[in-house]
């Protein structure tokens, strides 16, 4: 369907910046944003296409947690656009947005269901699935992904480390056999070791499986060395955007974020 | 002691249905951290949807069980959106006085459809007496029990075992992340409602069989309901079901060791003890 909405734009000779509109996976368009009266997102436009990595970087407060709500739905933008491969998804529910568009939000501070245990927050990852079998085969390959968290199968989610809290929300996320995977801050409570671990493998999850992400982290130096792009957000903007790289080089982020 | 084994007996009975009351007030409060006032009264209500099925169409209660429940599920998933659905996320004190405010709605249509007479269900087909060891129990309230027990059970294993009883192990755990993961928090609350209403109206047609039924008939019941949820640990089905067997035993020990007019005294001094000591319940894990 959306390769022929594609083609009938191209036909009815649209410019060229609404045929990417509708082949982007992701499109945010002057989005502004935020809870009862106070305007955390102000005008961000931003784009994450199918297979792609995409950082957010930006310090606390800039409205990165909010980026990621807005997109999941669970807060609700005050104008603007949100679209997943071109259809628009603002005002729909959370659910199905999770549902439907298969978009996975690993939050800020896990959110793990604590008293469960990790199969059961696992196994409820795929919670919109109802075929048995895929649900053991995904199982299979996230645990495979997360050898850890095969061993601590039948533990209580709650009482495991913040890294191993951190895997866990991950592999929940990934049960959803995800378009899109959402990440807030997987680097925080986490200690450095396992951090660098949970980085390779989300690398590993974008090249082997072609899940797009959509990384935000406070952390810079990892989170743009391995984006194809980032955006760098300031006070609920866009401050700056590029290749990953290119932008850790650049003035705005060094002068902002490494002092230099 | 020659009425102990009657007493013991009775009293375990007794708790049985305590316990299939209690799983309900518990269900709702662990999922949406709100106390239904008005649960027992919903119970009430069933007991007089019993007795009309009764007089007026000559339904056993026996028979009625599956329709009652089923209306009452029905009632409890429309008292969540007309009602409970617009007080959540407020203030304690709003959903407080809302559920307050449904016991007396309730209490004040059964006086005004049903007079505040006492009723009862005549000879329904679960009569007589039954003896248990050196005790002697109305049939009517061994199977009270006994039923009691089972439904407790089946629904425990229904979220234990589940699919959608593990959505609303993981609704009551973490409401903001439930949808994350595609679940309809709304749903789930919806469904506990229903639960809640079908479990504690199954209770009502139980006690129908050998209980007096008149408009504030749920006053007591929800008392030492709470009184179990508490003991039991707020959330905890299995907790509920164990407190609510205690509380029986205990109300009826202490009716026959102290006096039956402080059997009461004896529950809720209890209650205020467990309260101040462990407030989390035997069972519980709610912080």
């Amino acid at each position: 369907m959306k390769k022929n909405e594609t083609e009938a734009a191209k036909a009815a000779n649209y410019p060229e910046e609404d045929l990417s509109r509708l082949s982007r996976l992701l499109r945010l368009e002057k989005v502004s944003s935020g809870y009862e009266g106070t305007n955390v997102l102000s005008d961000v436009s931003l784009y994450v296409d199918k297979g792609e990595f995409v950082s957010i970087v930006g310090s606390n407060g800039a409205g990165k947690s909010t980026l990621l709500r807005t997109i999941s739905g669970t807060v609700r933008p005050r104008s603007g656009e949100v679209r997943f491969e071109g259809r628009p998804i603002v005002g729909r529910d959370p659910a199905d947005v999770v549902r439907e568009c298969r978009i996975s939000h690993v939050p800020e501070g896990r959110l793990l269901f604590p008293r469960m245990t990790v199969y059961q927050n696992l196994m409820l990852g795929a919670f919109t699935t109802r075929n048995k079998k895929r649900k053991e085969e995904r199982l299979a390959y996230v645990m495979e992904l997360f050898p850890r968290l095969a061993e601590r199968s039948r533990q209580s989610a709650g009482t495991m480390s913040g890294g191993e809290q951190q895997m866990c929300a991950i592999a929940r996320g990934l049960m959803l056999e995800p378009r899109l995977l959402m990440l807030d801050e997987p680097s925080l409570g986490v200690q450095p070791n396992i951090v660098a671990r949970i980085y390779e493998t989300l690398e590993k999850i974008n090249k082997q499986e072609g899940i797009a992400v959509l990384l935000v982290e406070q952390d810079i130096h990892h989170s743009l060395r391995m984006a194809d792009r980032a955006y760098v957000m300031q006070t609920g903007r866009i401050a700056a955007e590029g290749r990953g790289a290119e932008l850790l080089e650049s003035e705005l982020v060094r002068k902002a974020y490494l002092g230099l | 002691m020659e009425h102990i084994e009657q007493v013991l007996v009775s009293g375990l009975f007794a708790g049985m249905v305590y316990g299939l009351i209690s799983i309900g007030l518990s269900l709702i409060w662990g999922i949406m951290d709100m106390v239904n006032f008005a649960h027992s009264d919903f119970m009430m209500l069933a007991m007089y949807f019993t007795y009309l099925l009764f007089s007026k169409l000559g339904l056993d209660p026996l028979f009625s069980l599956p329709l009652v429940a089923a209306g009452m599920f029905c009632l409890g998933v429309l008292t969540y959106f007309l009602v409970i659905r617009h007080v959540i996320g407020g203030e304690l004190v709003q959903q407080t006085l809302c559920t307050f405010g449904l016991v007396v709605l309730l209490q004040s249509v059964a006086q005004y459809l049903w007079t505040g007479n006492y009723q009862m269900i005549n000879e329904p087909l679960v009569s007589g007496n039954i003896r248990i060891f050196a005790a002697s129990l109305s049939k009517g309230q061994v199977v009270a029990g006994v039923a009691s027990l089972f439904l407790a059970g089946a629904i425990w294993w229904v979220i234990q075992k589940t699919r959608i009883g593990w959505a609303l192990m993981a609704t009551a755990q973490n409401r903001y992340s439930a949808p994350l993961v595609g679940i309809k928090v709304d749903r789930m609350f919806a469904l506990a409602w229903g639960i809640g209403l079908a479990s504690v109206g199954a209770a009502g047609v139980f006690l129908a069989n050998y209980y007096y039924i008149y408009p504030q008939v749920g006053a007591t019941f929800q008392l030492l309901a709470l009184v179990a949820v508490a003991l039991g640990g707020f959330g905890s089905i299995p907790g509920a079901i164990v407190a609510g067997i205690a509380v029986g035993l205990i109300e009826a020990l202490s009716g026959y060791l102290i006096e039956p007019a402080y059997k009461y005294l004896v529950v809720f001094s209890l209650y205020i003890v467990v309260v101040l000591v462990r407030p989390h319940g035997f069972f519980g894990t709610h912080s």
